[in-house]
């Protein structure tokens, strides 16, 4: 593995692709972890929406009030 | 080749050449005072001073700049990344390194803010990087194009900030963007910064290039 230091590929130390390959399993954890916020957070405003619309809004005045 | 030569007051003299295949071209001195910056001395009369920067000859883990580039000679630098990844699906991510020069990992050490043209934007203050949360891949055309400005990194009683804007073709081959901005959580001299893809390494090919902007 290689990396580049200030402009210059430099060939990683074993103890270096240690980590890094530690840091990729963690990076896709955090990835996933952030995906699923965001997920919820999409589900939150989709069902706020449509309690919303339950209650009579049209699309339009829910739009006005949390934006589409 | 023609040329004029023009002697210093003191000593030695000034070669000024027309090219051995000239054609036909007219160059027409500005009708003002100051100096004819060069190539040589374009970089330290412009504003914005070319630091480091290149295509990436094989596929490559990180891009790190080190406290010998990011000194407190700038507040601002401006990084552009022209990513593309190994592994498909795949998010760039910016690191930076603490005051005592280790790579700052864990979800206290950054927030960030992100409106995306696609999907539903992102606050959070408890982030292990700064993202641009959507991926590329290794699709044909897809890559990735970032731009940061980092704000104040070696400030020691400020928190680096950082504005970012990604244009980017997602995994799915669309085109999509995030724009955002983000900041280290604890105010020190924040000793270098790293980009690198969250599953994989940079393709051969990939390309970027960090300038320091004078204040």
């Amino acid at each position: 593995m290689k990396k580049c230091v200030d402009g210059v590929m430099i060939e990683m130390t074993s103890e270096e692709e240690t980590v890094r390959q530690a840091e990729i399993i963690s990076d896709s954890a955090d990835t996933q972890a952030m995906l699923d916020k965001l997920a919820q957070k999409e589900t939150d405003k989709a069902n706020g929406r449509q309690k919303l619309k339950d209650l009579g809004l049209t699309d339009a005045e829910v739009d006005a009030l949390i934006g589409s | 080749m023609a040329s004029i030569k023009i002697s210093g007051d003191t000593s030695g003299e000034i070669t000024i050449s027309a090219p051995a295949v000239a054609g036909t071209n007219t160059i027409t001195l500005p009708a003002e005072t100051g100096s004819v910056i060069t190539s040589t001395s374009l970089n330290t009369e412009s504003n914005l001073v070319r630091l480091a920067g290149e295509t990436l000859s094989s596929n490559t883990s990180l891009v790190e700049f080190s406290t010998s580039l990011i000194t407190t000679t700038y507040k601002t630098y401006i990084l552009y990344a022209r990513m593309r990844p190994v592994t498909d699906t795949s998010r760039i991510l910016l690191r930076f390194n603490d005051n005592t020069g280790t790579v700052m990992t864990t979800v206290s050490d950054y927030q960030e803010q992100a409106y995306r043209g696609v999907g539903i934007d992102f606050d959070d203050d408890t982030v292990s990087s700064i993202t641009h949360i959507g991926a590329t891949g290794t699709g044909t055309g897809e890559f990735a194009v970032q731009r940061y400005e980092i704000h104040e990194p070696r400030a020691t009683d400020r928190k680096t900030i950082i504005t970012f804007h990604c244009g980017y073709i997602d995994a799915g081959g669309d085109s999509a963007l995030t724009m955002g901005s983000g900041c280290c959580s604890v105010a020190e001299d924040n000793q270098g910064f790293r980009i690198f893809f969250d599953n994989g390494d940079m393709a051969s090919g990939s390309s970027y290039v960090l300038f320091g902007v004078k204040s």
